[in-house]
């Protein structure tokens, strides 16, 4: 190594931040999505509120930007954010904002209005978004990390109707990485069913949709729901769907059948498509069910909600619910119990669970109680988990925790 | 006649300004921006910093986190005044992300891309994690002095 070199790279040493300023700021926009109906030639308001949240002494005033922007959504569900009036039925061009920057005070908020001045010869559905960028001073010498949040509106200018029409443009067993492997790992791939969706007319929909494959015999042999992103379709857009063929099936003729409701309350879209599985396939086929399987070991069941938040004044009880689903064949033994963190108030404490040991039969839910009592000197914001421990008998229980948030106001309730 | 005349106005006043919400009632990033540093400071060829940070996200219901740019290349760590670059990467993290969350690192380019989006879903809050990291070139000397980048992150519907 040259002497240069390593003085260079010892004087480097290089200061990088993830940064922003040390300034206490955060926002929040209420709705995130909104409908407007406007008749042609009128005018008609919407609004969004923009919000600061901090509180206490070190809290400081904070200001966002607002601006009208268009959005497209790709084939796979990501939303584009494109300047105003460049994409094909954009609102934006209509909306005129009553102000392009609030500035708040700590916990204040502020409900913007937005008047859409509608043409009286465009009726159809429109798009825009409303980006609530919070302001920040800025400090050199820093990596930096803006927020933002995007709050679409959906105009609707009536006149007719625009019937809901989809059409599938492509099916087929594609073998995937997984989404998430990293490049150099060598990830099997996933045989997995995609198809294309359409919205073939002007009016927006959300779709579900299923693919079942049978066998020359007409005997369904696999069925599961296709999944997406991005329910909703735009008039005009495509959207992808998927689904992993988890399941080994032997060399043969079969035909594929996927199906999208797409609300039109007429028909479904769907398409029927020839699948030949050749000796080769039904290997890897077998190879990817096995691996699913593998994954798949273990108790099976389904946690809802994933997170438990809730807004108590101080003094005051609730009650949190939490559902357990065993989707699994076997009986499982569950535990359910509140982590004991340690600090000045302790939340744990403040819960009661109406049952902390079952057993859940295949196929059960059980709904779990939390009891929550929150003593009067409680004020801000308090976190602890609820864990859940569930196994088949005899077996090591999987551990799943619980996020609980509560957000403790002052005053009884 | 004059009673469907008015019926007809009141309707048109009535579908003149509904507007109504659909979605999330509230949702917004909860804590002030914030300041970290990458470590170890990088002081030979291939040596890398990270650091990480937990943002929470208070939601309502389902939402979506996309990472941008303002510009382009400001996603890269790049040196203030040479314009000498590090190798940088991001990744988001977090038990709300679901099937979302990144399990290895993502280079800066791939995590700004539009096909690339986060799911957050259910009722928040929700505790996500930003990381960053910056690697000197490996076969050469990186420029002393200090490296920016920045990151737009936007939630949406």
């Amino acid at each position: 190594m040259p002497t240069s070199w390593k003085t260079r790279m010892a004087v480097a040493a290089v200061a990088v931040g993830l940064a922003a300023s040390a300034a206490p700021a955060g926002i929040a926009v209420s709705p995130l999505k909104q409908d407007v109906l406007v008749k042609p030639g009128a005018a008609a308001t919407f609004h969004v509120t923009v919000a600061n949240r901090t509180r206490g002494p070190d809290a400081k005033p904070c200001s966002a930007h607002l601006a009208v922007v268009d959005f497209q959504v790709t084939e796979l569900g990501a939303v584009l954010l494109r300047p105003p009036a460049t994409v094909k039925n954009s609102a934006s061009q209509w909306i005129t904002p009553t102000k392009a920057t609030v500035t708040l005070k700590p916990d204040q908020a502020e409900k913007v209005a937005f008047t859409v001045k509608a043409p009286y010869a465009a009726v159809g559905e429109y798009y825009s978004a409303v980006l609530v960028t919070l302001d920040q001073k800025r400090t050199h010498g820093e990596v930096e990390v803006d927020y933002r949040i995007a709050s679409g509106v959906f105009v609707t200018i009536p006149g007719r109707t625009f019937p809901k029409k989809a059409q599938v443009l492509r099916c087929e067993l594609a073998w995937l990485r997984p989404a998430d492997a990293p490049p150099t790992s060598p990830a099997p791939e996933t045989p997995t069913i995609v198809a294309i969706l359409k919205n073939t007319g002007q009016a927006r929909f959300d779709a579900s949709g299923h693919v079942r494959i049978s066998n020359k015999e007409g005997r369904t042999v696999f069925k599961a729901p296709m999944t997406t992103r991005r329910a909703c379709v735009l008039g005009g857009d495509t959207r992808q769907f998927e689904c992993v063929l988890a399941k080994a099936l032997p060399h043969g003729q079969y035909t594929m059948r996927v199906e999208f409701d797409y609300q039109s309350g007429w028909t479904k879209a769907q398409t029927r498509v020839p699948l030949t599985i050749s000796a080769d396939r039904e290997a890897l086929l077998a190879a990817a069910a096995a691996g699913t399987t593998a994954k798949a070991a273990g108790p099976a069941f389904e946690v809802a909600p994933k997170t438990l938040a809730a807004k108590v004044p101080a003094g005051a009880f609730r009650i949190l619910k939490l559902a357990v689903k065993n989707t699994g064949n076997e009986t499982l033994q569950c535990r359910a119990s509140v982590a004991d963190p340690t600090g000045s108030h302790n939340p744990a404490s403040w819960f009661h669970l109406e049952a902390d040991t079952f057993a859940l039969p295949k196929a059960r839910t059980k709904t779990l109680y939390l009891a929550v009592r929150v003593p009067a000197e409680a004020v801000g914001l308090h976190k602890t988990d609820l864990i859940l421990e569930i196994g088949e008998h005899d077996a090591m229980p999987s551990r799943i925790e619980v996020p609980i948030a509560l957000t403790v106001k002052g005053g009884t309730g | 006649m004059r009673l469907r005349a008015l019926a007809v106005l009141g309707t048109a006043a009535f579908v003149t300004c509904i507007t109504w919400d659909s979605a999330p009632a509230i949702t917004g990033w909860a804590q002030p921006a914030y300041s970290a540093t990458l470590s170890p400071n990088i002081a030979g060829v291939g040596q890398a910093g990270t650091d990480s940070k937990v943002l929470t996200l208070d939601h309502d219901g389902d939402s979506t986190i996309q990472a941008s740019v303002t510009q382009a290349g400001d996603e890269v760590l790049t040196h203030q005044t040479t314009g000498d670059t590090l190798v940088t990467s991001y990744k988001l993290t977090g038990a709300a992300l679901g099937a979302s969350s990144d399990t290895d690192w993502v280079s800066s380019s791939d995590f700004i891309a539009p096909a690339r989006s986060y799911s957050v879903g259910g009722v928040g809050p929700s505790e996500i994690t930003f990381h960053v990291r910056g690697a000197a070139a490996p076969a050469r000397a990186s420029d002393a002095g200090t490296y920016t980048a920045s990151i737009v992150l936007t939630v949406l519907w």
